[in-house]
């Protein structure tokens, strides 16, 4: 078992899996951080050095991800609101923010729209 | 208790009454024990009180599907079965041996490859999975024109280390899809092997460019490998537009000396160094020990490749033995490979140092070529499995254009349109390669070594037909004139 940014990932899993399972890091940003550690595409957590290990972790702690990035998301929305703004209101009331029309069913909107969204 | 008859007379016993103790049963096979009516409970089908008359998923126990060990699958599909036992023997196939690699009257013959070559072969990972090996008794190849012209090659390389004057061979073997470039190679290296050279084969050229194995970035002048500091440094400096940076991949590496340590054992543990080496902890007496250095340390494994490279090709007191290099699948070379740099923008194969230096030596970039012993180095492109690499073809028509005495400027001799970009690295291979050139594989002669292969099949078992002219004719026609990967198709499953 390995330890990337304080989580614990079983040797078989492959790195560029394990950094998507972070909150802000999906296939591309996973490709970019392989490329700049020179990591390959099948990489395997367990074939990383603890030299390898250390220097991305030392990436992910200055990358805004997991909380740090759940926090600004939700702090956005808060502003919109507390400016009082048109997609505030929207993010508040749980209707659609961007135009789309309420006339039939919105259900996503219901679900995702909030103040304190939940990431 | 009475009895329900008079015991004097019997006159009431009805012998046609069924007696109650002998159940009858239909006729079965089943142990009457195993099944008595009486003792079988009757499940209630009421439902018990308050409890759900649905179907509960949840308690049914759940079955697992056991999954094939990590690797097992992949094994599977990469097994290569050498021999069939089911087969029938073909009377009178010779092996393949020094004397009759080179002999003309055994172009349209089979010869089988014996023991000793069989294990050398597989450790150099010669055999590949969709040759049809698995049908017949004993390995066998067929000798064609192409095969024997080989052959001779190959002597004449030795005969000249012997008399002191290295000839290097290079070659690049072309063909459609099917047409016997890999199994080529596999004779070339079988030849070299009884030969006694030093066989270094790369299997599969793709292996190298898909991004399935570690790479390193090493500085540019004494290719070594850097500390993630320097590669920063190094990095920084490359944008501002100096040299490019070279990879090295040190596992591949190490299975590359793997293979030629395990394949070419006996040459290379009588071949004492012409230095002394000291890697870390290692010092290794011969090349053997060497190259098993770079296999034990893979950090180490470039650092070996290159002491190697140059202990078997520089000119040395002691007599080395010439070198055949064998390349499988070359056009993954000649493109972007999948690996990306630290910006993430994409590596160009030739940034690899392996390829770099392979596709030196092919093409006698910077003097690399040279083998001070002697040697050949052959490539084959790939037919099944060829990338889209215009630059690549560009190069293979000009090559040709070449070997048809044509010069670059004159008339008919390919040049890149004006309009398209083209690698200019892939082009720029064509200065220096003088001495290359191109061996277009064709379908086989219909009536020696078509014939000879259909007999050969016929007499394995596995072509069940009467081997005429007309039969010969018409699975040499069938076979797109002769194609051997589709001739063997006919080998390749028993029709009945």
């Amino acid at each position: 078992m390995v330890f990337l940014f304080s989580v614990n990932f079983p040797e078989r899993r492959m790195v560029k899996k394990a950094l998507q399972s972070f909150f802000g890091i999906g296939p591309n940003v996973s490709a970019r951080l392989l490329a700049k550690h020179h990591l390959h595409d099948t990489c395997r957590v367990g074939e990383l050095a603890n030299t390898q290990i250390l220097e991305i972790n030392a990436t992910l702690t200055e990358m805004k991800i997991e909380n740090d990035l759940r926090r600004q998301v939700l702090g956005n929305i808060a502003r919109l609101r507390d400016t009082g703004t048109y997609r505030g209101k929207r993010h508040a009331m749980g209707l659609p923010v961007r135009g789309q029309r309420t006339k039939n069913q919105t259900i996503t909107a219901w679900k995702l729209n909030k103040i304190d969204r939940k990431l | 208790m009475s009895l329900s008859i008079c015991t004097g007379c019997l006159a009431r016993l009805c012998i046609t009454q069924r007696a109650p103790s002998i159940p009858s049963r239909t006729f079965s096979t089943t142990n009457p024990q195993a099944g008595s009516p009486t003792s079988r409970k009757i499940k209630s089908t009421k439902a018990p009180y308050r409890s759900s008359l649905t179907f509960n998923r949840s308690r049914r126990p759940r079955v697992v599907p056991k999954l094939p060990m990590i690797g097992e699958r992949k094994a599977l599909r990469k097994r290569i079965v050498i021999s069939n036992t089911n087969a029938l023997e073909v009377q009178g196939l010779q092996d393949l041996n020094v004397k009759n690699m080179v002999d003309e009257t055994q172009i349209g013959q089979m010869l089988a490859l014996n023991e000793e070559l069989l294990d050398h072969l597989r450790d150099v990972r010669a055999f590949k999975p969709t040759q049809n090996w698995n049908m017949f008794r004993k390995p066998s190849t067929l000798m064609r024109r192409e095969s024997v012209e080989l052959g001779r090659a190959i002597l004449d390389v030795s005969a000249g280390r012997a008399e002191e004057r290295p000839r290097t061979v290079r070659r690049i073997i072309a063909g459609e899809r099917g047409t016997g470039k890999s199994l080529m190679l596999l004779q070339a290296m079988s030849m070299a092997f009884l030969n006694d050279w030093v066989v270094i084969n790369v299997p599969e050229g793709q292996e190298y460019t898909i991004a399935h194995s570690a790479y390193a970035p090493m500085s540019i002048n004494s290719e070594r490998q850097l500390s993630p500091d320097q590669t920063a440094q190094t990095a920084s400096k490359q944008s501002q537009g100096s040299q490019e940076m070279i990879y090295s991949q040190p596992t591949l590496t190490a299975e590359l000396l793997q293979r030629i340590s395990k394949s070419n054992e006996n040459v290379l543990k009588r071949i004492p160094l012409a230095h002394e080496y000291k890697f870390g902890d290692y010092e290794p007496k011969n090349l053997y020990s060497l190259a098993v250095v770079g296999v034990e340390e893979t950090s180490l494994s470039w650092k070996v490749w290159q002491t190697l490279w140059e202990e078997l090709t520089s000119p040395s007191e002691r007599r080395r033995p010439p070198v055949l290099v064998a390349i499988d699948g070359i056009d993954h070379w000649m493109t972007l490979s999948k690996y990306r740099s630290a910006d993430y923008k994409p590596i160009h194969a030739h940034q690899l140092a392996p390829i770099r230096h392979f596709v030196e030596v092919l093409f006698n970039q910077n003097g690399a070529g040279q083998l001070a012993n002697g040697g050949i180095v052959l490539a084959a492109t790939t037919g099944s499995n060829a990338p889209s690499v215009p630059a690549f073809e560009l190069l293979m028509k000009q090559l040709d254009a070449r070997t048809r005495g044509l010069k670059m400027g004159d008339d008919g001799f390919p040049m890149p349109q004006p309009y398209k970009t083209v690698d200019q690295r892939v082009l720029n291979l064509l200065e220096g390669s003088a001495e290359l050139n191109v061996q277009g594989l064709k379908g086989l002669e219909k009536d020696v070594e078509a014939r000879g292969l259909l007999e050969y099949f016929a007499r394995s078992g596995v072509f069940r037909e009467v081997v005429s002219e007309r039969t010969v004719a018409e699975k040499w026609s069938l076979a797109g004139g002769g194609v051997i990967g589709e001739l063997a198709r006919f080998g390749s499953r028993l029709r009945v």
